[in-house]
Parts: C-alpha cells; sequence; structure tokens
C-alpha cells in the first residue's frame, strides 16, 4: 500500500506517518511525504506514474521553501494565495485522467463548513485534523475496501 | 395786365424773405419812387440801391412786386412776361424738394400762392369718416396744410362738405373760380366757411380738387385766396390748376422724405445705442437716454407738443407699461404707467386691442364720441396731459387765441402677439396739424423699429440674466456642495439644513420665489407631507393655522379629477412650471396668492421621494430659465438625500461594527488569556521533565523537545492574539510596572537558548537552518540596567526567531546576539541570510497584516502581524523595533534596542 501525504508541516506529517504505521494492517505502507505545492506540482508525473492508493493531503499549504532564486507561483495562485492549496493540488489530480480516482483525504484544521461548496468530487473525504489519529486510519481502511470492490 | 393786390404785410415778407440772402447778381433799382409810399414801407426807409437779381426766379416776383409798389408798369410788366410758366412750377417743385419736415409743405404752398399772386392758399384733405358716395355726401374737410401772407393760422377741420366751396369741389371733382365771396352762397352757408371769410377776410377764391397719393386715394382741395377785390384771372387760374395737379405727388415727395428722414434718425439713435454698449446691456440710465431721444426725433418729424413711449419690462412689472421716454416737460405730472386695459384711456385702449389709435382733435372729442368709437369700440379720452392747458402752455398762447387742432396718435409696438409698449404723439405745434393715415403709417414703422431694438435689449438682458443666473447657480452649488459635505462629516447628518440651505441657493437664483417647500412621500400614508419650508407667507396667521397648513398632506394615490401640480411632478418625475397662475387657472389652496410656481422632482436612484415646490407671489416673472434651475436643484437634493441617507446608514454600520469588534477584541482577549495560562503550565511542567533528565543525565526526548517547542509557538501565538485584541481596543501595549524585571545575562540567555532551540526543532530538517546563540555580548547587562516584561521580550524574541526560521534560505545559520549600541541603549539582534527586506518595505514592515509578496509564497501560515507587535512591545518599553535593510551580501539584521541605564 502506498500513502501520499501531502502536509507542510513535518512535525504533523511525522507524526501521522509514525500513527498510520503503529495501525496493525498499515504497518507495512509505504508512506512518502510532499511538503510543498510547488512540489506537488513538480512531482505530478511521478504520482501520475506511480499511484498512490490514498493521499492525505493538507488545505492550506506553502508554495515554496525559501531560496534565493526562488520560482514564482502562477498568477491564479498568487491571487487565490495559499489558503486553498491543497484543493488547487486535488484539482489538478481530478483533471488527469492516470490520478482523478485516487481517493483524497483532505486532513485539515479547517472546519467543515469552511469548505461548504468546495468539496464537490465523491473521490474526495474530509477529515478534520485531531490528536487522535485513528479516525484517519479508519478512512483510509474503509477507502481500500471501496477501491477492492 | 392785372393788378396785383400788394399789402404792407406782403411786401415786408417779400424784402424779409428775398432781399438779404438771395440777390446774387445785380440788377438796380432805386427806391426813391418808394419814399412816396414810406409811410407804408418804413423797412425800406434809407435803401438807397437795392439789386435785385434776376437770376433767380423769386427775384422777378419781387421786381414785379416793386413795380407795381413803386407805380412802374413797366418795370412790373417786364417782370411778369419774363416769368415763364414753367418757372412757376420749377420754383414749386423745387421748394418741395428742398423740404426736410412736414411743415415744409406750407413752403409750396407759399410758392404756389406767390406764382398766383394770391393772399393764401389751403389744401383741405376729406376728413376720416366722410363719405363721399352717400346722398348726399356726409362729412367735412380739415386744413392739411396752410399758408398766408401775414401768417394767420387758420387750421379748420371742420369744414361741411355741403354748403362749401371746398367741399362743392370736391363733390364735383372742377375746379372752381369764385370771384366775389360775398355774392357766393357757398362761402356764407356754414359757420366754417363764415369764420373762413371773417378771419381770413377774403374776397375771391380759387379751388382745384386734388387726390392724393395715398392707397385710398384721398380727396382734397387746394384752395388760393385773395383778400383784394381783385378775382383770379382766367390765365392764373390755369396757372394754378397746373400746380394743383403737382401737389399731390410733391406733397408725397416731403412726407417721404420726412419718413426716410425719421426711419433713418430712429435708426442711428438705435445703432449708436447698440454700439454705445460694445456688446453689453445698456443700463436702465442708458436706455432712458435712447427713448428720449427717440421720441424727440419722431416729435420734430410730427412736430408735436409730446411723444411718449411706454414700454413694459417683464422682470420689473409683467403688465405695466411704464413711460420710458417723453419729450413732455411736465413728465413728472403725467400717469406714467399704463395697464393694457381699455378704461385706462386712448394708451391703454391701444394696449389692448394691439391697434393704432388716429384722433383728429382731442378737443371736440366729447363732441366726437360716437363717430370715434365706431372707428374704436370703447375708446376713451381721460385727458392725461389736460392736453388743453399743457398745450396753451407749451404753444406760449394766452387765451384770447383759438387753440390750433389738438390732433393725437398712437401706435402699439409688438412682436409677434405680445405688445411690448406703445408710443404716442399729441398735438402738432404747425402745419398740418392734424395727424393722417399716413402719419400714423410712419409712426407704426417707427414702432417696428422700437420693437426690433427691445425684442433683442430683452433677448440679450434675458441671455445675460440667465448666463449670470448659471454662473450664480454654480458658485451657489458649489458651495453648497461644500456644505453638504460639512454637513455629511457631522454624527448625524442633517437633511433639514440642507433643505434650508439649497432654499437660500433657489432664493438668489431664481429671482421672485419667494414661498418654498420640500414636500417628501410617507410611504406608509401614501402621502406627501411638508419636511422644510421657507418664506414669511408659511408663518401667517395664528399658531392654529400655521400648524394647520403645516401639516397638510395630499394623497399620491386617490383619483380627483385634477391632482396638485406636486402630485402630478411626483407621478411623472417631471418638473412642471405654471408662470401665470390667472391666465393658466391655477389656484393654491395653501397660498391663493401665488402668482406662478415651479415644481420639480426629487429623486433618489431613479425614484421619486418628493418634490421641491419654489412660488412667485409678486409682481417679478420668473426668469426664463427657472424651471431647469429648479431641475436642478432638485437633482441636487436627490443626490444629497441619497448621501445623507447612506451616510447615516453607514455610520449605523459603523458603529455596530465598533462595538461588536470591541466585544471580539474583548473575547478575544479573554480565550488569549484563558489560552496562555494551561500553555504556562504545560510549559513549566515539560521543562521541569527535561530539567530532571538533564540532572539525571538521560538523554532528552526528542517528543519532549518537540512538545515544548509546540508549546513555545502556540504559547507566541495566543500572546500574539491577545495583544492583537487589546492593541484593536486600546492603540498601545500597556506594561503595568509591577511586571517589568531587570535583565539580566543569564535570563536573556537562558530565554534565547531555549527560544533558539524551539524554533530550530520546528523547522524542516531538510532546510538545514541553525540557530547560534552568541552569549558574549550580553555580559554588557552586568554594567547596566534594562528593565523588561519578561514575557513581552521572549514574545517579541520569539517572534524575530520564529521569522529568521521561516524565511532563511536553506543551510542558513541564524546569528543572536546582544549587546550596547554606540549611544549605549541594549539591543538583542537577529541575523540572518534569507528572503530580502528592502529599503522601502522598512516602515511597511512595521504595519498590521502587511506581508511581502514573497512572504506568502513560502509561509502556509502567518496573518502579518508579529512584527507590528514586537514594534509595539518595544514602544511601550520605550525601545525601538530596528530593521536594517538586507545587504548586498543578502545579510538581514533585525534589532530589538531597550532603553539601558549605567
Amino acid at each position: 500500500m502506498y500513502i501520499l501525504i501531502v502536509e507542510d508541516d513535518y512535525l504533523q506529517a511525522e507524526l501521522i506517518a509514525e500513527a498510520l504505521q503503529n495501525e496493525p494492517d498499515l504497518t507495512s505502507a509505504k508512506i512518502n511525504r510532499i511538503s510543498t505545492e510547488r512540489q506537488f506540482r513538480e512531482r505530478f508525473e511521478e504520482i501520475a506514474c506511480n499511484s498512490p492508493d490514498v493521499i492525505i493531503m493538507d488545505v492550506m499549504l506553502r508554495w515554496t521553501d525559501p531560496a534565493p532564486n526562488m520560482i514564482e507561483p502562477p498568477p491564479e495562485i498568487k491571487m487565490e494565495g495559499f489558503h486553498r492549496a491543497g484543493l488547487r493540488n486535488e484539482k489538478l489530480l481530478a483533471g488527469d485522467i492516470r490520478t482523478r480516482d485516487i481517493p483524497v483525504v483532505l486532513y485539515t484544521i479547517l472546519e467543515a463548513t469552511d469548505l461548504e461548496g468546495e468539496l464537490e468530487s465523491p473521490r474526495v473525504y474530509f477529515q478534520p485534523k485531531d490528536s487522535q489519529y485513528g479516525p484517519l486510519a479508519q478512512t483510509i481502511r474503509t477507502l481500500m475496501r471501496r477501491k477492492v470492490i | 395786365m392785372s393788378v396785383v393786390p400788394l399789402t404792407a404785410t406782403c411786401v415786408r415778407k417779400v424784402v424779409d424773405n428775398y432781399l438779404p440772402q438771395r440777390i446774387n447778381h445785380l440788377s438796380e433799382i432805386t427806391t426813391d419812387k418808394l419814399a412816396s409810399k414810406a409811410h407804408r414801407f418804413p423797412f425800406l426807409t434809407g435803401k438807397r440801391n437795392v439789386h435785385l437779381s434776376d437770376a433767380y426766379p423769386a427775384s422777378k416776383h419781387f421786381v414785379y412786386m416793386i413795380g407795381q409798389l413803386s407805380d412802374n408798369p413797366g418795370m412790373a410788366k417786364s417782370a411778369q412776361e419774363s416769368i415763364q410758366p414753367d418757372d412757376y412750377l420749377a420754383e414749386v417743385v423745387s421748394t418741395a424738394f428742398g423740404q426736410g419736415e412736414l411743415s415744409g409743405l406750407s413752403e409750396m404752398l407759399k410758392r404756389i400762392s406767390e406764382a398766383a399772386h394770391a393772399y393764401g392758399c389751403i389744401i383741405w384733405e376729406v376728413a376720416p369718416g366722410s363719405n363721399l358716395e352717400s346722398e348726399p355726401p356726409k362729412g367735412h374737410l380739415f386744413v392739411l396744410a396752410e399758408w398766408f401772407q401775414d401768417g394767420s393760422v387758420f387750421a379748420e377741420h371742420d369744414m361741411p362738405l355741403m354748403e362749401s366751396v371746398e367741399g362743392a369741389v370736391i363733390i364735383s371733382q372742377k375746379p372752381e373760380n369764385v370771384t366775389n365771396v360775398q355774392q357766393d352762397m357757398g362761402t356764407n352757408s356754414n359757420p366754417a366757411s363764415r369764420r373762413a371769410r371773417d378771419t381770413l377776410n377774403f374776397q375771391t377764391i380759387c379751388a382745384v380738387p386734388i387726390s392724393f397719393t395715398d392707397s385710398k386715394n384721398t380727396k382734397g382741395v387746394v384752395s388760393l385766396y385773395r383778400n383784394a377785390p381783385y378775382p383770379f384771372t382766367e390765365e392764373e387760374f390755369a396757372r394754378i390748376r397746373q400746380m394743383a395737379r403737382l401737389i399731390p405727388a410733391l406733397y408725397q415727395a416731403i412726407r417721404d422724405r420726412v419718413s426716410h428722414k425719421l426711419i433713418r434718425q430712429v435708426n442711428e439713435v438705435l445703432h449708436e445705442a447698440d454700439l454705445g454698449a460694445s456688446g453689453k446691456l445698456l443700463l436702465v440710465d442708458e436706455m432712458k437716454r435712447v427713448w428720449n431721444q427717440i421720441c424727440a426725433v419722431v416729435a420734430e418729424t410730427f412736430q408735436c407738443i409730446e411723444t411718449s413711449i411706454f414700454m413694459e419690462d417683464p422682470l420689473e412689472m409683467e403688465g405695466a407699461y411704464r413711460l420710458a421716454g417723453t419729450t413732455w416737460n411736465q413728465w413728472a405730472h403725467m400717469k406714467d404707467t399704463y395697464l393694457a386695459r381699455a378704461e385706462e384711456g386712448t394708451t391703454g385702449w391701444v394696449l389692448a386691442k394691439k391697434q393704432p389709435v388716429r384722433i383728429v382733435n382731442l378737443e371736440n372729442f366729447e363732441r366726437d364720441k360716437s363717430i370715434i368709437q365706431r372707428e374704436y369700440p370703447n375708446l376713451r379720452w381721460n385727458d392725461s396731459l389736460n392736453i388743453k392747458v399743457s398745450a396753451r402752455k407749451a404753444l406760449k398762447l394766452n387765451n384770447k387765441f383759438r387753440l390750433p387742432p389738438l390732433s393725437f396718435m398712437a401706435a402699439p409696438i409688438f412682436r409677434d402677439e405680445k405688445v411690448l409698449g406703445v408710443i404716442r404723439c399729441s398735438a402738432a405745434r404747425r402745419v398740418p396739424y392734424y395727424f393722417a393715415d399716413r402719419d400714423l403709417n410712419l409712426l407704426k414703422l417707427v414702432a417696428s423699429q422700437i420693437s426690433r431694438f427691445w425684442s433683442n435689449w430683452l433677448f440679450r438682458r434675458e441671455i445675460e440674466i440667465e448666463k449670470q443666473a448659471w454662473q450664480s447657480l454654480v458658485n451657489c452649488i458649489s458651495q453648497l456642495n461644500s456644505f453638504v459635505q460639512q454637513e455629511l462629516q457631522a454624527t448625524t447628518p442633517s437633511m433639514q439644513h440642507i433643505f434650508h440651505r439649497t432654499f437660500r441657493v433657489a432664493r438668489d437664483v431664481v429671482a421672485g420665489a419667494d414661498i418654498m417647500d420640500v414636500r417628501l412621500y410617507d410611504a406608509d400614508t401614501q402621502e406627501l407631507y411638508f419636511d422644510a419650508v421657507y418664506g414669511a407667507p408659511w408663518k401667517k396667521g395664528n399658531s392654529a393655522e400655521v400648524k394647520a397648513r403645516l401639516e397638510q398632506r395630499f394623497l399620491v394615490n386617490d383619483h380627483p379629477p385634477v391632482h396638485p401640480l406636486e402630485v402630478q411632478v411626483f407621478h411623472s418625475g417631471q418638473a412642471m412650471g405654471i408662470f401665470n397662475a390667472e391666465r393658466e387657472g391655477y389656484k393654491s389652496s395653501t397660498f391663493p396668492e401665488t402668482e406662478r410656481i415651479i415644481v420639480a422632482p426629487i429623486v433618489v436612484q431613479g425614484k421619486v421621494v418628493g418634490v421641491l415646490d419654489l412660488r412667485g407671489t409678486g409682481s417679478q416673472k420668473f426668469p426664463a430659465h427657472a424651471l431647469k434651475v429648479a431641475e436642478l436643484l432638485g437633482q441636487q437634493l436627490g443626490l444629497y438625500y441619497y448621501l445623507t441617507t447612506a451616510i447615516g446608514e453607514l455610520r449605523q454600520t459603523e458603529t455596530e461594527l465598533q462595538r461588536r469588534e470591541k466585544e471580539r477584541s474583548q473575547t478575544n482577549e479573554d480565550l488569549a488569556h484563558q489560552l496562555k495560562s494551561p500553555l504556562i503550565q504545560a510549559h513549566a511542567r515539560l521543562q521541569a521533565i527535561l530539567y530532571e533528565d538533564k540532572i539525571n543525565n538521560v538523554r532528552l526526548s526528542p517528543q519532549y523537545l518537540a512538545l515544548r517547542g509546540l508549546i513555545s509557538k502556540a504559547k507566541r501565538v495566543s500572546m500574539s492574539t491577545g495583544l492583537f485584541a487589546e492593541l484593536a481596543r486600546e492603540s498601545a501595549v500597556r506594561i503595568e510596572p509591577q511586571r517589568l524585571r531587570r535583565l539580566t545575562s543569564d535570563a536573556v540567555l537562558r530565554m534565547l537558548i531555549e527560544a533558539a532551540s524551539d524554533n530550530e526543532l520546528l523547522i524542516e530538517p531538510y532546510r538545514e537552518i541553525k540557530f547560534r546563540v552568541n552569549r558574549k555580548g550580553f555580559e554588557v547587562l552586568d554594567g547596566c540596567s534594562v528593565y523588561v516584561d519578561p514575557d513581552l521580550l521572549e514574545q517579541a524574541v520569539s517572534c524575530l526567531l520564529d521569522n529568521a526560521g521561516k524565511y532563511s534560505f536553506p543551510h542558513t545559520v541564524v546569528e543572536v546576539s546582544g549587546g550596547l549600541t554606540k549611544g549605549r541603549s541594549f539591543y538583542v539582534s537577529v541575523v540572518n541570510r534569507g528572503m530580502p527586506v528592502k529599503q522601502h518595505e522598512i516602515n511597511s514592515c512595521k504595519q498590521r497584516l502587511w506581508r511581502s509578496e514573497q512572504a506568502t509564497w513560502t509561509t502556509g501560515e502567518g496573518s502579518g502581524i508579529g512584527l507590528w507587535v514586537v514594534d509595539n512591545i518595544m514602544k511601550a518599553h520605550g525601545g525601538e523595533l530596528l530593521i536594517t535593510p538586507t545587504t548586498s551580501e543578502g545579510i538581514t539584521q533585525i534589532r530589538l534596542i531597550f532603553p539601558a541605564k549605567k
């Protein structure tokens, strides 16, 4: 099993990975992490070719890490900012035949009401961030079962 | 050869006229022979050598007459024979062409008389109203012109057609030579003829019919008289008939000349007035001078005692025709204003009927009233000039002398259908004493010249007034806008103030508007009600009446036969005006004295919310542009109404928002405090665990360290939230004095090292950002005292380190150091190599919610309040947040500077 975590807080990402790998049925899962929106775009081909079974997607993501020669974000991202970066990533996935069926769990500090009207795809699941990771693991299991069926 | 009768008067006139001026070429006669008759001709005494000209025809008559006088038949005969018939005619013609006044007709008659050796000559004209076709013919004759050797004035105007020689000639259209008037029935059968005979003492008449060249071919007769018993010879009769044939055409020539001269003079006066004004409007006094000049030239032409012009000035008083100019020297006592009513007399009649009037002799007005009123129905004569007395004064005639005829004529001055004024002439000083139709036609021409000038002047004045009014309006609107702008800054802007200010503008711009109001629509009752009023009439009556007037309401959804004007405007959304209440049948129930009214809609966002009502009660009519002005004011009021309402609502919203913001700030502050307390405890307990592990030499758990970093971050965010709320409410961070502690190097180092460690732990390991605290500089704290609120210092430091961690480039070591500035202040410095801070961004960095564009690319959190909070913390300490722009090497330094005491 292959889980991709898109999360810009590395402590958070570590906790998620650790918690999931502590789940008996997910111990052997391969877990990768992407930390910025730019990285997600750069690695999109890789994701398409080697599709994860599930993507755990943060909603608020920075565009990039500071660097002397930073690549500017596209105009629409400049305009919209970081607040809905995860949703933009999800749209990219939905727009590609190779990735449109990958289940996406929006794992965010935001409330479901904050994203009202923005969660339209049946492939996308909302899961609020919590100190307990059991619900997240449960959601992943549910998704995996559906995929098998 | 006939003997020419010569009287002393005749000779005197001949000599007076010819001797001094007209003798150019000389033929000498001696006056010795005149000496024997010197007692008859005293004026010749001493004149021994009288030179006569034979080049000038007139002198031949003189020779003839002198020959007769001096018992020198040869000389007389020779002179008479040398005078050819053509000479008489040429003389008459040249005399006529030399005349520039109507009285010049007398000169022509003089020549005729002289040519026929007559005592005098009269041209009679058939009076208006006469009927030559009736059986028997009815009517009478009047004297058009006359000349007598002795200067007698006859000027009859009621010589009957029947029973007079002159009438008989006109009726028969055959010349007549009455050799002995004593035996002629026609000259004795009526008082006028007898009066003529007695006054002029004539003994023989020669009368020839003529037809004037006017459109009616008016009939007349030329009569020559002799007061000596020498009848006109056949030769003279024939000559008179020849000359009489010329009279109508010559008379017309004189008239044309006079008419042309008058029209030219009037044109010159008006043209000069225009030139003198140089494109500007003539002032009242200048206009008066123009009118007086016109009156003068008209009076000179018609030789009348009085010529007056009455004009209406619509701006001064509509319908009142005031004296504009006159030749009447007693103008101060004359009626100076006329209304267009027949009861006002002849002048009022002309104004009312828009028709000219001509009266042959005012003296006989009452006698001839029925005949006059047949032509001019209901015409009255009120004798406003007391004409008989005034004419005597003007002509310097005492009561022994009979007044000449007092003829009158007046012509309306109008443009299209509108009567602008009237010009009138009364009582001629000289012949012809009667104003004929020809004169009236000429007066009408002058009236039309005046009409063009006055219309043009009124139009220009209207334009000028309109221009000034619009300029004034623009200024007023500008001032009104400023006023409204100020009013809108008030806590509660008042539409009442704005309405009243607008009324003042309307009063200044729409001259004559003396009652005003604004009526607004009450949606609940569907009525218009008075919201603001202006003008003294609103206060008329007792308090109950005033109240009742103000409390009136006007239903807009009922169905009466006719809605009030205000309701009509409310429905149509179009401005409406009534400019003559009486003429348009308008009657106001609130103010019956209303003469004119304009109502304009007040429209807000396409919807009529009320109306502006301007009324005038006085004589001053509204200017032409008043409707447009009212419309504009209505639009302005709509705009002000909208702004006032919108700003009022905004103010309310703002107040509500401020109240809510305050509540929220308080809640945030409260929550931040509630959060801070357990975080502090959690931090403290964790510190205790870590300290114990360290003492026991147990390896520090990464989880614990991460936990401490997270708790520190949570503390910082919590505190920032509290400070943010506090700053939103108080505008400054307050430090309670009891919270100030003296900063020691140990304490500050411990805090910095821990903060550096916590921040380093929170950063992605792959970015390899390290923090290094340089201990050495902090030793300065041992030599000076710096007081800080430890929590706020920790907050400020954490914020700087957090920023350094977030914005540093990979592989950067963030240097933290301390020391004293040159000014001996204590500083904590954070230096890194990362995203640059440009010079122009220094101030922005300290602004609330400001983030550089690049900063938004590299963080998935943050709101831009960090440095703003730090800046306020430093200000609260009397210190400074000093941001140094990034150097060319990419180094950025930020310092916290605290005041230090030695």
